[in-house]
């Protein structure tokens, strides 16, 4: 396993654990050995203590060669349970007396060692010299059975081991409480660092468990969170800031370009009408004063009335004329905003068209308009035009109903005026605001089409809408909206 | 079991040979009553204490008397020859009237002197004389030490009570060996 991938509460466990196995063990072999070396000697020293004692006490036995008296010494051994064998010899080496007595006599002398002791095969070989004297007479040999001693060792040495591998066991409880005081608030905190960056919450602040260095740690680490918290939700701020404005921009720029596309459209729409309407009269004036050429000696009444429908050509294409200056001034004049009470407006306008209702039989409905920011003198002619348009379109009727209302429109109030006039059909209606759009004849309908080019211009400016709906000989309806216009009343 | 070093063994059996063969230079066949005997009797002085008022002095020798017919002849001056005990060389004398016997420490009363034992032991009552003798109901009649001979072999009754009159400190690993007497109380 490799220790620098291994979770840090195994590396804790595994360092407390180590040093306490090192310790105990070395602790434990040290006991081992020391009571080992210890225990030997002390063995030897008191088999040795009891041989001398005892060959000490059968020198005169020996001395004499007394067999009797040196058996009955030996027999004393008995004592000692742990002595297997006892032997006593003359100074000729003659066996003089063994023990047990039931031991085998010829096998004896062979196992005196030469050393003063001797461990071999699980006995303690001991031989001591029998003086008298100074003199020595003869020799004790002693053989001990060292099992008993050697159990006592295993015994030892297993108790030792259990209570090595007891101490292991409590260090192991002991070494888990312990790491987890110091892994826990570690992987707490990990935890947190882990959560941090996976859910992008800078909310989450790791619990601090005490004032050590895993405690400052953590405070830094929770600092960091705020300032890292507080960067990103400005980061997010401006970036939906820029978005917001981006959008706008892409916004303004497709509003623009679709502007731009029907101001080039109107434009080209323009040129052509322009050409094609102040042709019409150029050619009517042409005519005629080609004729007039011709007749203007054969029959002058005739030419009187040529004239006069030159002049007619003339004053049409004049009026022509001034209508374009109007419709191409509201794209280049700036606005004068004022506010006004539309009311006021529309009263004005009534006044301006008197002459147009001559011999007309017409009902006005109007209601209380609200108060307007506009410039007064585009949004005059805007209600010049429909008013007009509506007494125009309304003539065939015995009796004319004009209406003028507002409604709540999308994004606020929409003023309509609506008529029970000649009406048209909406297949037409998208050609309704065009320049030199007309829908009807100029037989029925006078008119040089530029009035609702000139009205939607306007409105436009304003940051209007004006649209219409009709009805083929029911009527039509025109609303507008203009962003300056109060709330309604 | 352990099969020791020979050669180690072989030294050390030589060395107790060569030390019993000093001992007993002219011995030839098995050892004679009165070679045995004698032995004995300077072994028996290893294991008795006198007071040091027995001695002249420090460095007096340590006398063996043999009173009556010696049958030991040369055999126990061979053997006290050269022994040494507390300091004490031992050396032997050899007496034929116990009137004669002095600054001696060990005595040994032949069997020719059976008849007059009473006398002799009367003579040395007072004196610290370790008395041996080989005389039937010695150490009843105030003997301290009797030899007798059973089955070839020496064994030897003690008379602590003779002993002790005499200021005598026999060991007792001397005693464990001995057959312990007591005075004849009937006498």
């Amino acid at each position: 396993m490799n220790l620098n991938d291994a979770p840090i509460r195994k590396k804790l466990t595994w360092v407390i654990m180590l040093t306490s196995t090192v310790v105990l063990v070395v602790t434990a072999a040290a006991f081992i050995t020391y009571e080992v070396f210890a225990f030997r000697q002390a063995l030897v020293q008191n088999s040795q203590a009891i041989a001398q004692i005892t060959a000490a006490q059968s020198s005169a036995a020996v001395s004499f060669e007394d067999e009797k008296g040196c058996q009955e010494i030996l027999s004393k051994l008995q004592a000692e349970p742990t002595i297997l064998l006892a032997a006593l010899y003359a100074k000729d080496g003659k066996l003089l007396a063994c023990y047990p007595a039931s031991a085998s006599v010829v096998s004896l002398p062979a196992r005196l060692p030469a050393r003063e002791y001797a461990i071999e095969h699980g006995t303690l070989n001991i031989s001591v010299p029998v003086r008298q004297d100074n003199k020595t007479i003869g020799a004790l040999y002693l053989e001990w059975d060292l099992s008993p001693a050697y159990r006592r060792l295993r015994w030892y040495t297993g108790m030792v081991i259990a209570v090595l591998i007891g101490s292991l066991g409590i260090a192991l409880v002991i070494s888990n409480w312990l790491q987890r005081r110091i892994s826990g608030p570690i992987l707490e905190l990990a935890e947190t660092a882990g959560k941090v960056s996976s859910s992008r919450d800078y909310s989450v602040r790791a619990k601090k468990y005490g004032d050590d260095e895993l405690g400052h740690f953590t405070d830094s680490f929770n600092h960091m969170l705020g300032q890292i918290g507080r960067q990103d939700e400005a980061l997010r701020k401006n970036e939906e800031q820029l978005r917001t404005l981006n959008t706008e921009l892409e916004d303004r720029v497709t509003h623009r370009t679709a502007e731009l596309a029907a101001t080039n459209q109107e434009l080209e729409a323009f040129a052509y009408s322009v050409s094609h309407d102040l042709r019409a009269p150029l050619r009517h004036i042409d005519g005629f004063a080609q004729i007039l050429e011709e007749e203007i000696q054969k029959d002058p009444q005739a030419a009187r009335r040529y004239l006069s429908r030159i002049r007619m050509s003339v004053q049409n294409m004049g009026r022509l004329v001034d209508d374009l200056l109007k419709l191409s001034r509201v794209g280049r004049v700036e606005l004068k905003f004022e506010t006004v009470r539309l009311n006021a407006i529309v009263d004005e306008v009534l006044a301006d068209l008197k002459p147009e209702m001559a011999n007309r039989a017409i009902e006005w409905r109007i209601a209380k308009l609200p108060s307007a920011t506009v410039d007064s003198g585009l949004v005059k002619q805007v209600l010049t035009n429909l008013i007009s348009n509506a007494i125009k379109y309304t003539r065939p009727r015995a009796l004319s109903v004009i209406e003028i209302g507002t409604e709540p429109a999308e994004g606020g109030t929409a003023i309509f005026i609506r008529d029970n006039g000649v009406g048209f059909n909406m297949k037409y209606a998208n050609k309704l605001f065009g320049v030199f759009q007309r829908l009807h004849r100029t037989e029925d309908f006078e008119g040089t089409g530029v009035g609702l080019a000139t009205v939607q211009r306007i409105i436009r400016l304003h940051g209007g809408k004006i649209w219409a709906d009709a009805e083929l000989d029911k009527g039509a309806t025109f609303h507008f909206t203009l962003k300056g216009i109060a709330a309604p009343v | 079991m352990a099969i020791l070093n020979s050669t180690a063994r072989c030294r050390f059996w030589g060395a107790l040979l060569f030390a019993l063969g000093v001992l007993i230079s002219d011995a030839q066949g098995p050892p004679t009553e009165f070679e045995i005997k004698a032995v004995y009797l300077v072994k028996f002085v290893q294991f008795v204490d006198w007071p040091s008022s027995a001695f002249a002095a420090a460095e007096s020798p340590l006398v063996i008397g043999v009173l009556g017919t010696d049958r030991f002849g040369r055999v126990l001056d061979d053997v006290a020859n050269g022994e040494v005990i507390n300091g004490h060389r031992v050396i032997v004398r050899r007496y034929r009237n116990v009137k004669e016997i002095e600054g001696t420490q060990v005595l040994f009363i032949a069997t020719s002197e059976a008849a007059h034992l009473h006398s002799i032991l009367a003579a040395l009552k007072g004196q610290t004389i370790l008395t041996v003798s080989d005389i039937e109901g010695f150490s009843y009649n105030g003997g301290i030490v009797r030899f007798l001979m059973e089955n070839n072999k020496v064994h030897f009754c003690i008379n602590v009570d003779a002993a002790k009159r005499a200021n005598l400190q026999i060991s007792s690993k001397l005693l464990q060996l001995a057959e312990i007497v007591h005075d004849d109380p009937g006498k």
